[in-house]
């Protein structure tokens, strides 16, 4: 049966994007919030905005749906800053994108900790908002595509980012999903070799005749094997390590 | 007493085989041991099911020939010339040694090999002669899994290897059926010998000599890059010193206003500093000093050419790579992208991801008017080869001496290049 991927244009269960604005500078804030609302406007995309002065006052509902999030860093009149509003973002949405606007940029560890998409100078952020905005959209979109598949006549929706990888058995195809601390498995009839040609432009190598691999779950690849999220070590193919092991550096330093 | 003999010029014939395989290609982990256990069994009965003629020969070569892929990786090439040379040596030692021999003691060697115990001996002693060759050979030449760089030098180097088997195949054949090796035959392979091993030392020669000239390109670049960290940190002084100067004046301007009550004047003349730039807005802090100052001294020249730059860096304090070189390298990796940058008259972005994690992940992606790549390596647009096509070389060299895994691509304006470079020799190996 063939299976599908499934383009969601924003994310599921809200009809609009959720974005998050936060800024101690009132006027700045102001501005953010119209120049935000112009360019989701132009794009012809639904969103809608919330501003706040302060992290404090950010409800956890909103951290939790939050899909686009624009930060200062720095709250001088605050014993927080804007990497402590990442970090509890962050916790709450793996996928939701985050993007600093400050007067003074720190490529830190805190930075890729909290997986900053974009850091921008308040100075330059006239020219580039647009150009963040639709990048935010399309990161937003690849993270939350989904393939769906087809179980005993359901059909089944898996997100691509929660795919560890699918292995092939005969002529079974079985997903490795993670849901929450664990592994669920769901088995399909797919050739491996339709699955790879579906799925490569969406960040899945074939380490291996068995194995379609989710790139972002890699910890390591070495020519013996991959070391996968939660430590599931798979085989890999000696012969086309080389040339799948490019692809990988490749594909890692475009993330 | 032949039995044990026997089983250990099989064994020494073993490891002459991996000795001489490790020179050139890489083992295959586990395999190699299991394989080399099995070449032995194998070896072993040979001398009691065959002569010791040229089909016992042939049949060794191609024991070696088959079993070296179940132990070595690499091209085919690789693997048939290190069976030739496995296969001769021993053979060649023994058979140097039996004619030396007789010629020394003036007695036939088929007398000689009548002498049982004698021919035993020599059996025995020309076994580890090959053996203790093929581990000089390993030990002065290049380092296990380093492949040999340009095929053409590899073909050119094989030439006095393979005449010299084809003279000393000949002076076999012409001696074929005599019982004695005529002095002149003798000399000549005695010659052409030590002329092969001269030629192995003179390789190393050559490599050393080219190794020391690469270092030299090396050092001369570090200095450079020393040179330019200097300007750029008296650059740093330089300003600090003028924006030290300049606060200190606005702060007197402010209490003079505020002073004087005019407090409108006061704020508004703080809004105008708010609205100031400094030239030092950025920075980068990966908690390794080293590289924190080579980044932001890359990150302040791009900037100063209205290149965008983002930067992604985790904790890096503890990266165990050879300072100097982990300056170059970052060095090389950036002046290229700003270079490729400057020739584009907008979009100039760079995109610099240098992550420690289970290896050393680091990336460079800048957009690029369209290059060339040859055989996944960028071709220099300069003219000065020596000096300036040593940038993105030194980069390779560097990473292959650290057995790193890289590429360099483009794609849709886009020049990407990224790397993992292992954090130890195991680590390199698996």
């Amino acid at each position: 049966m063939a299976e599908q991927i499934r383009l969601s244009s924003f994310p599921t269960g809200h009809p609009e994007l959720q974005v998050l604005i936060c800024d101690d500078d009132p006027k700045f804030l102001a501005w953010e919030q119209e120049a935000t609302a112009t360019v989701f406007h132009r794009m012809g995309a639904r969103a809608r905005i919330f501003a706040y002065g302060c992290g404090e006052s950010i409800p956890d509902g909103l951290v939790n749906t939050c899909d686009i999030a624009i930060l200062d860093i720095d709250f001088p009149r605050k014993d927080y800053n804007g990497m402590d509003i990442a970090r509890r973002l962050r916790t709450a949405q793996r996928d939701s994108v985050i993007i600093f606007v400050t007067n003074y940029i720190e490529y830190a560890p805190e930075g890729y900790e909290v997986q900053a998409f974009r850091y921008a100078l308040k100075s330059e952020i006239s020219q580039k908002l647009a150009q963040y905005l639709q990048l935010a959209i399309s990161q937003l979109q690849a993270a939350r595509r989904s393939l769906q598949i087809r179980i005993s006549g359901e059909y089944i929706e898996l997100l691509l980012d929660d795919i560890l990888y699918i292995e092939s058995q005969r002529h079974t195809a079985i997903a490795h999903v993670r849901r929450g601390s664990g592994v669920k498995t769901y088995s399909f009839y797919s050739a491996l070799s339709e699955l790879e040609e579906t799925l490569a432009e969406q960040g899945f190598l074939r380490v291996h005749k068995s194995y379609l691999v989710n790139m972002r779950h890699i910890q390591t690849y070495r020519c013996k094997e991959a070391v996968l999220t939660g430590g599931i070590a798979l085989r890999v193919s000696e012969k086309s390590y080389g040339e799948q092991k490019k692809k990988y550096l490749l594909w890692k330093g475009r993330q | 007493m032949d039995t044990m003999i026997f089983l250990a010029c099989a064994g020494t014939d073993v490891l002459t085989f991996r000795a001489l395989y490790c020179t050139l290609l890489p083992r295959r982990g586990r395999l190699h041991l299991l394989c080399l256990c099995g070449l032995w069994a194998l070896l072993s009965p040979l001398p009691f099911l065959m002569q010791p003629d040229i089909t016992a020969l042939i049949l060794q070569f191609f024991l070696y020939f088959c079993s070296s892929f179940l132990a070595f990786r690499g091209k085919w090439w690789l693997h048939l010339l290190a069976a030739l040379v496995s296969t001769a040596l021993p053979w060649l030692s023994v058979n140097v040694l039996l004619q030396g021999t007789a010629a020394f003691f003036s007695i036939r060697t088929v007398e000689l090999t009548l002498r049982r115990q004698n021919y035993l001996v020599i059996l025995l002693t020309g076994h580890f002669f090959a053996l203790l060759i093929a581990w000089l050979i390993r030990r002065l030449q290049m380092p296990e899994g380093r492949k040999l760089s340009q095929l053409k030098w590899s073909l050119l180097a094989l030439v006095l290897p393979l005449v010299s088997l084809v003279m000393l195949g000949v002076i076999f054949l012409a001696h074929l059926g005599r019982n004695d090796l005529s002095e002149l035959a003798f000399f000549s392979c005695c010659v052409l010998i030590a002329a092969n091993t001269a030629m192995l030392f003179l390789l190393e020669a050559i490599e050393a000599s080219t190794k020391k000239r690469q270092e030299m390109a090396l050092l001369s670049q570090q200095l450079q890059i020393q040179t330019e960290s200097i300007w750029a940190l008296e650059k740093s002084y330089r300003t600090q010193r003028q924006a030290t100067h300049d606060f200190q004046r606005h702060l007197q301007a402010l209490a003079t206003l505020l002073s004087a009550g005019e407090n409108q004047a006061a704020l508004e003349y703080v809004q105008q500093l708010q609205g100031l730039q400094t030239t030092r807005i950025f920075s980068i802090n990966s908690h390794h000093p080293i590289v924190d100052a080579v980044l932001n001294q890359k990150h302040q020249a791009a900037r100063e050419q209205e290149i965008e730059v983002q930067m992604q860096v985790n904790n890096l304090s503890q990266v165990p790579l050879e300072l100097s070189r982990l300056v170059v390298l970052l060095s090389n990796l950036l002046d290229n992208a700003i270079e490729a940058c400057l020739r584009l008259p907008s979009e100039r972005v760079i995109r610099c991801n240098i992550l420690l994690q289970e290896r050393l992940f680091l990336s460079v992606s800048n957009t690029s008017a369209p290059v060339t790549l040859v055989d996944g390596q960028l071709s220099t647009v300069k003219t000065d080869q020596m000096e300036h096509g040593y940038g993105l070389a030194t980069v390779c060299r560097i990473l292959k001496q650290y057995g790193a895994e890289y590429i360099f691509d483009y794609t849709e304006g886009w020049f990407h290049f990224a790397a993992e470079i292992p954090l130890s020799d195991y680590d390199a190996q698996r």
